[in-house]
């Protein structure tokens, strides 16, 4: 679970890290990493994962229908489902109650309790026969006028057909499935950049410097439910200098799924922005990227800089920072002010040090004073401060970061699509992954399932997908979307450096003001 | 014309005092209007000219309006002059020229909802927003009959206060997003009407309403502090009906025979010393153009005034006096309201 405190923990001990990266850097050998195979494996979406990393098994209360498999029947005719065993009887009007029993009695079905019906209807459970069979008798009894299923109402609400979606409390918590019918995941002309640990746009096996000697071959998949035709703009890996971000350690994919993964496909999970596109760049290296590479796990403030920068030139109104460290950030500020002098809104992690000395996380610590950047705390599904959310007067704003109490919780985390640990290892400190390879393990990355995760740069994507749709909707002014994400944010019993404006409601934003209300 | 708006939407506490207290002047105006016209004890010695009797008329209005909160509508899109339309009643010469009115209109908006950030600069969101408000305005008011007898124009003032209903609706609305309520509105209006036939008449007014503190609690009106939802009116209507398209005033009550230093009303002539063929006014008599008490009267000479008696017609007198604006002037006045030389 702590390894899933994610990058903020990876950076927060990793101060020698930031003097390393601040140190002048040795010529990038080229290439880092190189293909070897041309054919973009599809990656494979996996269902969870339960051992042999001794994973948990997913509660079935929470992972299934609350209602029986055999609840509703489907209707071959209109494709509508109708409760199983039950029909609405409408009875003549003037039917004594004995014309009503017989009829009822004779087509083998009886009354079931309800409230009172209107206008001579009733609601009768039927026997063994078939439905058709139970109409036919009722209506030759004499005494009915006409009968029908009784088809299941739904709210009248978007909700997304993707299997993970059910798991996905967070987006009910910010009032996303009502917003989604207002704006429905934005327009595919925001381009939003995922600063981070990058999300693989492709596909297939490269090879990369084995510290042990040689070359080791690594297979990737293409990103499972969020990469499609022209989506992808402009990726940029700034650990190994080129344009593939491939991710290997999964932070970055599971970040990316929350802002704009594809939604009602069936597969995978929902996002909050699912239409936009997605310029992922990749600035933090996994414990593997540090063994190939041979240097720290991490990013350093110069990459996230040159990110930001980089992402503000290439077109992306919307940044996500879900990562951070504990030293000052002026030059990750002065990019922050760039990009939104260029018309970006940034999303930033505001830390996950509260249960561990709650000190204050760069470059989130800068947005109260940048309009247009947001540092967002995260809450848990009680709606209140996940115990790890750091709070400070930086904090503006909180969406759902969620609070694991045991790993693969997937009834208390923010759940996406990201790799299956088993294959990847990618929480092993970069010793023990050593050891790994020595052993001949080969880490590989084309395997997904739905991962609960914890922790505020699971929030911040929540921010920034909202903030993609309120884009999409007009409001193109950073400092605008701030104000709007604020002033329609749900109070909730939290402090105000724990949550800043309280909890981001979308469907509040989305839709904005009438005169009076 | 929109900075005036919003001038005085600046000032919301003198807003909501001012309807009431100019509904009171114009209520007291029209007191004092018909106290001037009032009859004193001695006419009734003297016969009283026609007077028009009780009329209705039912109206049918179009306008613009001039909302105060033009910023917000402006903000979610909508026309920041609406058009209204609307009818209603109105009885004539309840009291000498007294009327009272009855009138209900309504107008209807679509645009579209919006966010409006710190500097005030408005963020349309594409969702569509319907604004509907009828008006129902029961007002009392004063008519002003021409000088000039040959016109067909009433010019009228009054006020009074009313009910309005707003709603406004969005698609996607959860319970309690959208709006329906009803709050007390005040206005002050001014206009003119011109009688084209015994029955039908044109009318135009200028109005303005007040409707305190419907707007301002929510919504982009909050965001500009605009709490009024009232605003200027303009408007035209057609009046159909019967009376009261026509004020005859009565004679004037009987004057001090000691003539007075103030002005009386703007009309009325001072005592001249005149020839020996000259008669004499006796009380204040109405000069006529004809022989017709039921014209508008000329003018109002003073009890003293000698005029030159040209020639005696039954009950009228034809006599030419000084007249202080057009000089020598003719016209006839009732026979008992002067006095012959030969009864000098």
């Amino acid at each position: 679970m702590t390894r899933r405190l994610l990058v903020v923990a990876l950076l927060a001990g990793s101060t020698g890290l930031l003097a390393v990266a601040q140190q002048p850097t040795a010529p990038i050998e080229a290439p880092r990493k190189e293909r070897l195979n041309e054919t973009a494996t599809p990656g494979v979406l996996r269902p969870p994962r339960t051992t042999p990393v001794e994973l948990p098994v997913i509660d079935d209360s929470v992972a299934q229908s609350p209602w029986p498999q055999d609840f509703w029947e489907i209707d071959a005719a209109t494709g509508a489902r109708y409760r199983r065993g039950q029909l609405l009887v409408k009875f003549k009007e003037g039917a004594s109650t004995p014309a009503r029993a017989q009829a009822m009695q004779r087509s083998g079905t009886s009354r079931i309790a309800t409230m009172p019906l209107p206008q001579n209807w009733e609601l009768v459970a039927t026997a063994d026969a078939s439905l058709e069979e139970t109409s036919a008798a009722l209506i030759r009894s004499g005494s009915v006028e006409t009968v029908s299923l009784n088809y299941e109402a739904r709210p009248f609400q978007f909700r997304p057909n993707d299997e993970g979606f059910r798991l996905q409390w967070n987006f009910d918590a910010i009032q996303l499935p009502s917003a989604w019918q207002i704006n429905p995941g934005a327009k595919n002309d925001v381009i939003v950049a995922v600063v981070d640990s990058g999300m693989n746009t492709t596909g297939g096996t490269f090879a990369f410097r084995n510290p042990l000697g040689g070359t080791v071959s690594i297979r990737f998949a293409t990103a499972v439910d969020l990469v499609s035709d022209g989506r992808i703009v402009s990726p940029f890996d700034f650990v190994y200098n080129d344009n593939q971000p491939l991710d290997t350690e999964g932070h970055g994919t599971h970040v990316a799924g929350t802002i704009g993964q594809l939604t009602n496909n069936n597969i995978g999970a929902a996002g909050v922005a699912y239409n936009v596109k997605l310029m992922p760049l990749k600035v933090l290296a996994s414990s593997w990227d540090a063994l190939f590479l041979n240097r720290p796990v991490g990013g350093s403030y110069a990459d996230i800089a040159a990110a930001i920068r980089y992402a503000a030139d290439n077109g992306a109104k919307v940044l996500n920072i879900s990562i951070g460290g504990e030293g000052a950030a002026p030059t990750v500020r002065d990019a922050l002010q760039y990009a939104v002098g260029k018309g970006a809104f940034i999303a930033i992690a505001a830390g996950n040090s509260a249960d561990d000395g709650n000190a204050a996380e760069y470059p989130a610590f800068y947005a109260p004073e940048i309009a247009g950047v947001m540092a967002v705390g995260a809450v848990n599904r009680s709606l209140k401060r996940a115990e790890y959310s750091t709070f400070h007067d930086y904090v503006e704003i909180c969406a759902p970061g969620g609070e694991l109490s045991a790993d693969m919780d997937f009834e208390h985390g923010v759940t996406q699509v990201t790799y299956d640990e088993e294959s990847t290892l990618s929480f092993l400190p970069p010793g023990t992954a050593l050891a790994f390879l020595r052993a001949g393990f080969r880490p590989t990355f084309d395997r997904f399932q739905l991962t609960p995760y914890q922790g505020t740069s699971m929030a911040s994507p929540h921010i920034a997908g909202v903030a993609a749709l309120l884009y999409s909707q007009g409001i193109q002014s950073p400092a605008a979307i701030e104000q709007a994400i604020k002033k329609f944010a749900t109070s909730i019993d939290a402090r105000k450096d724990e949550c800043g404006a309280g909890l981001v409601d979308a469907r509040r934003a989305v839709r904005g003001l009438g005169v009076s209300r | 014309m929109t900075d005036r708006f919003v001038m005085l939407t600046l000032r919301p506490a003198r807003l909501v005092m001012t309807p009431a207290i100019l509904v009171a002047s114009i209520l007291t105006c029209a007191s004092i209007a018909a106290a001037q016209g009032e009859p004193t004890s001695s006419q009734t010695t003297v016969p009283q000219p026609p007077r028009a009797s009780i009329g209705i008329q039912g109206i049918a209005m179009a306008g613009v309006n001039w909302p105060s909160a033009s910023k917000s509508l402006e903000a979610v899109g909508m026309h920041t002059k609406p058009i209204e339309f609307g009818g209603g009643a109105q009885v004539t010469n309840i009291w000498r020229d007294l009327f009272a009115q009855v009138s209900a209109s309504r107008f209807s908006e679509t645009g579209e909802r919006a966010f409006v950030d710190d500097s005030g600069k408005a963020f349309p969101l594409g969702i569509p927003l319907t604004v509907k408000a009828t008006y129902l305005d029961v007002s009392v008011g004063w008519k002003f009959a021409s000088s000039d007898p040959s016109s067909n124009v009433l010019t009228y003032f009054g006020g009074g206060a009313g009910r309005v209903n707003y709603t406004e609706s969005s698609p996607f609305a959860q319970s309690g997003d959208d709006v329906d309520t009803s709050t007390t509105s005040y206005h002050v209006l001014v206009g003119a009407e011109y009688r084209l036939l015994a029955w039908l008449s044109v009318s135009g007014d200028v109005r303005y309403r007040w409707v305190p503190d419907l707007l301002g609690n929510g919504g982009v009106s909050a965001a500009y502090g605009e709490k009024d939802f009232g605003g200027f009116h303009a408007g035209a209507g057609l009046r159909v009906g019967f009376g009261g398209h026509r004020m005859r005033k009565s004679p004037p009550p009987d004057a001090d025979d000691t003539p007075s230093n103030e002005p009386r009303e703007p009309s009325r002539l001072p005592a001249r010393t005149q020839p020996s063929d000259s008669g004499t006014i006796v009380g204040s008599a109405y000069v006529y153009l004809r022989p017709d008490a039921r014209l508008e009267p000329l003018r109002v000479l003073e009890s003293g005034t000698s005029v030159k008696v040209l020639q005696e017609n039954g009950d009228w007198i034809r006599i030419q006096f000084s007249d202080h604006v057009l000089g020598p002037r003719i016209g006839y006045v009732q026979r008992q309201y002067i006095q012959l030389p030969k009864e000098q």
